[in-house]
């Protein structure tokens, strides 16, 4: 095949290895004591008996209805700020099972889109499955017919391309009036962007139907978007550049990229950063992850490429690892490139995502906030940001400074003890080094949030984060909005859905114009 | 309507467990000492499963593993596509074993299209209905055995 696919977030770096918080996880539920992996059992039966007794197993249930909606949105506490208005989109996986078969790999998931309308009345939400080529034909069959991304599904029908098993499930894209899901190894789905009914495949040009369109697009001060997809079989990469409009400005190929796995990218004001991780497409398998092998020996390779010449290429060589996700990335004046990354290595991806579908525990090698520094010699350095609360993910900063030396960078961090998942939202501060943050207790799992910045606003962090949580207690999935110069002060609005939802990926924000 | 053209672009249909080199299967127009028409064998396909009613399906029939590997085909077929439904004879054939590869010609540009990765973008199938992992399906799966009974062979055949 080709391609990458899909693989996302590490949110939920289980497990134990780096939490604070005094007693987090205490009350989520103890793990089963045996918490080593029951082999005997299938996925189905392995997440079945843990749910029975595992709070934390919500996160990764099915979906209860493929469409969802509430018309308004109880308000638990605060109201919602002045002047905070538009659609909070999300995307995850949310169909785990069908005809008693349970996905192995947590990132194989259908993907469900939801969109939360904020406006001063109130929030609505709507969630709809995206109706994938995929999601169509296994529904009307009643089971999975496509071996996807880490899950191997037996009698498979035939696959003649990635998008034949695209779960659209990762990140979603507001752009030129349209509304994208995105997955990572084949075509975005166009969606309305008010009723998330899917329109098809999205082809940006001539060329182009079917190919990769990974899920974390940059999007420039002035609207530019920068995306690319990666064909780890050929070692090669496409990079997209479009208009704010929504047109396609160009794609250039990258060759002679090593088949390292990659999630995400960053951009600086002048250069395109590509990070290339230990985890290498390089051996024979039956899925897709299956045939990416850690190999710690290979280091990573970083390709820097100019947005105005993309030939213009000059590489870099780092320690190992392997990440999903990168802060803001700037440039100085003697050319130096400096970058934030949550890193860490392949053990969520290759253990982790697939334990929570069974259901069980795993502690995978908690992720870290670093910087890493390219000097314009050619050396690269790694600098350790922060070590004590690890756990680091879903890294979000002011779209307003994209490619410049941000101030501050906002994580989901603090990982439970006893449980997958983290209780925190964070802020980082470069400048001075501190962290401070909210931390939602020990029974709420917290998701992405989104930083907007407050309209007319000069502060680099005078705005809100809004983001989902799901709190295990109640079994319902909230809706945050922090100010986040006081994000020590917790949420100044928490809203309530009637349901709970699947622990998601990536959001966006489209603000009412 | 049938009509046998000098070269189909059959597109190779992806290496080996990838999508990249789409080159043409070469298909000779005139009968040559390769694609003897004496026989008296025939194979009727019938296809399933098209989505657009628009544009040809194009198709060679292949008689060894190395043509079939190859693209040497000894006989190609375009016909145009009109309904949901497809079908035409390959006539006057040799027994012997067989395998079809046909895809559908969409946009009516005589090519398999493919995206920038090589990827086809165009509906394509074999004889047998055998699929390949992301790549042509073998020789083994896709051949089938024609005898000059009298009566055609028929290949159903479902496009993806
Ligand atoms: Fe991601």
């Amino acid at each position: 095949m080709t391609l990458d696919f899909t693989r996302r977030s590490a949110l939920h770096i289980l497990g134990a290895g780096a939490s604070l918080g005094a007693g987090i996880g205490a009350s989520i539920g103890a793990f089963a004591k045996s918490s080593t992996a029951n082999t005997a059992l299938s996925d189905f039966e392995s997440f079945a008996q843990s749910s029975r007794k595992n709070p934390w197993t919500l996160g990764w249930r099915s979906v209860p209805a493929s469409d969802m909606s509430t018309a308004k949105l109880r308000v638990v506490s605060g109201k919602i700020p002045t002047g905070l208005s538009g659609t909070f989109y999300r995307n995850g996986p949310a169909l785990f099972e069908r005809d008693g078969l349970r996905l192995h790999h947590w990132f194989d998931g259908d993907g469900m889109v939801h969109a939360y309308h904020i406006n001063a009345d109130g929030v609505s939400h709507t969630g709809r499955m995206v109706r994938t080529d995929k999601y169509v034909r296994e529904e009307k069959a009643g089971r999975f017919l496509a071996s996807a991304f880490g899950t191997k599904i037996d009698n498979p029908a035939p696959v003649s391309g990635p998008d034949d098993f695209n779960a659209a499930n990762t990140s979603i894209l507001p752009i030129g009036g349209e509304l994208l899901a995105l997955w990572e190894g084949g075509s975005a789905y166009r969606l309305d962007d008010m009723t998330l009914e899917t329109l098809g495949a999205k082809t940006w040009g001539k060329g182009l139907k079917g190919m990769p369109f990974s899920a974390h697009p940059k999007v420039d001060t002035d609207g530019t978007v920068w995306n690319f997809g990666q064909d780890v079989f050929h070692n090669r990469l496409l990079v997209y550049k479009i208009h704010a409009n929504g047109e396609l400005a160009g794609v250039h190929l990258l060759k002679n990229v090593a088949p390292g796995m990659i999630h995400d990218f960053c951009i600086t004001k002048k250069h395109l950063i590509f990070v290339v991780p230990s985890f290498q497409a390089v051996q024979q398998s039956d899925t897709f992850l299956g045939k990416f092998k850690w190999l710690p020996q290979e280091g990573q390779r970083v390709i820097v490429v100019e947005k105005d010449n993309l030939d213009a290429r000059r590489e870099y060589e780092l320690p190992p690892g392997f990440q999903f996700h990168y802060g803001n990335a700037w440039e100085d004046n003697v050319g130096d490139i400096r970058f934030s990354v949550c890193a860490g290595d392949d053990s969520f991806i290759t253990k982790g995502a697939t334990a929570v579908m069974r259901g069980e525990k795993f502690e995978p090698t908690p992720t870290y906030l670093a910087h890493v520094v390219l000097y314009k010699n050619g050396k690269a350095r790694v600098e350790k940001v922060s070590k004590e609360r690890a756990a680091h993910e879903f890294p979000q900063f002011n779209s307003n400074v994209m490619g410049e030396n941000a101030r501050y960078l906002y994580t989901v961090g603090d990982s439970f003890e006893d449980a997958p998942g983290q209780s925190s939202i964070l802020k980082h501060d470069f400048v001075s080094g501190k962290i401070t943050g909210h931390n939602y207790g020990q029974a709420t799992v917290v998701e992405e949030h989104l930083f907007l910045a407050r309209p007319g606003s000069s502060r680099e962090d005078e705005g809100w984060l809004i983001g989902t949580t799901l709190n295990l207690e109640t079994q319902r999935t909230q809706l945050n909005i922090i100010d986040a110069a006081h994000i020590e002060d917790g949420p100044v609005c928490i809203l309530e859905l009637p349901y709970a939802l699947p622990l998601g990926f990536h959001g966006a924000w489209k603000g009412t114009a | 309507m049938n009509k046998t053209l000098n070269t189909i672009a059959l597109a190779a249909i992806f290496a080996t467990g990838t999508a990249s080199c789409a080159h043409a299967a070469d298909v000779p127009a005139t009968p040559t000492s390769a694609t003897p028409t004496n026989g008296t064998a025939e194979i009727t396909v019938d296809i399933r499963g098209v989505k657009n009613a628009k544009g040809a399906i194009m198709a060679a029939l292949f008689d060894s593993e190395t043509g079939y590997k190859t693209n040497k085909g000894v006989r190609a077929s375009t016909t145009n596509v009109t309904a949901d439904t497809v079908s035409f004879s390959f006539e006057h054939l040799p027994e012997g074993e067989y395998a079809i590869k046909l895809f559908h010609d969409v946009n009516g540009d005589g090519e398999m299209n493919t995206n920038l990765f090589g990827m086809p973008t165009e509906p394509y199938a074999f004889s047998n209905n055998a699929t390949g992992n992301m790549g042509p399906a073998k020789w083994v799966k896709a051949k089938f055995t024609v005898t000059a009974t009298g009566t055609a062979t028929v290949q159903a055949i479902r496009l993806n």
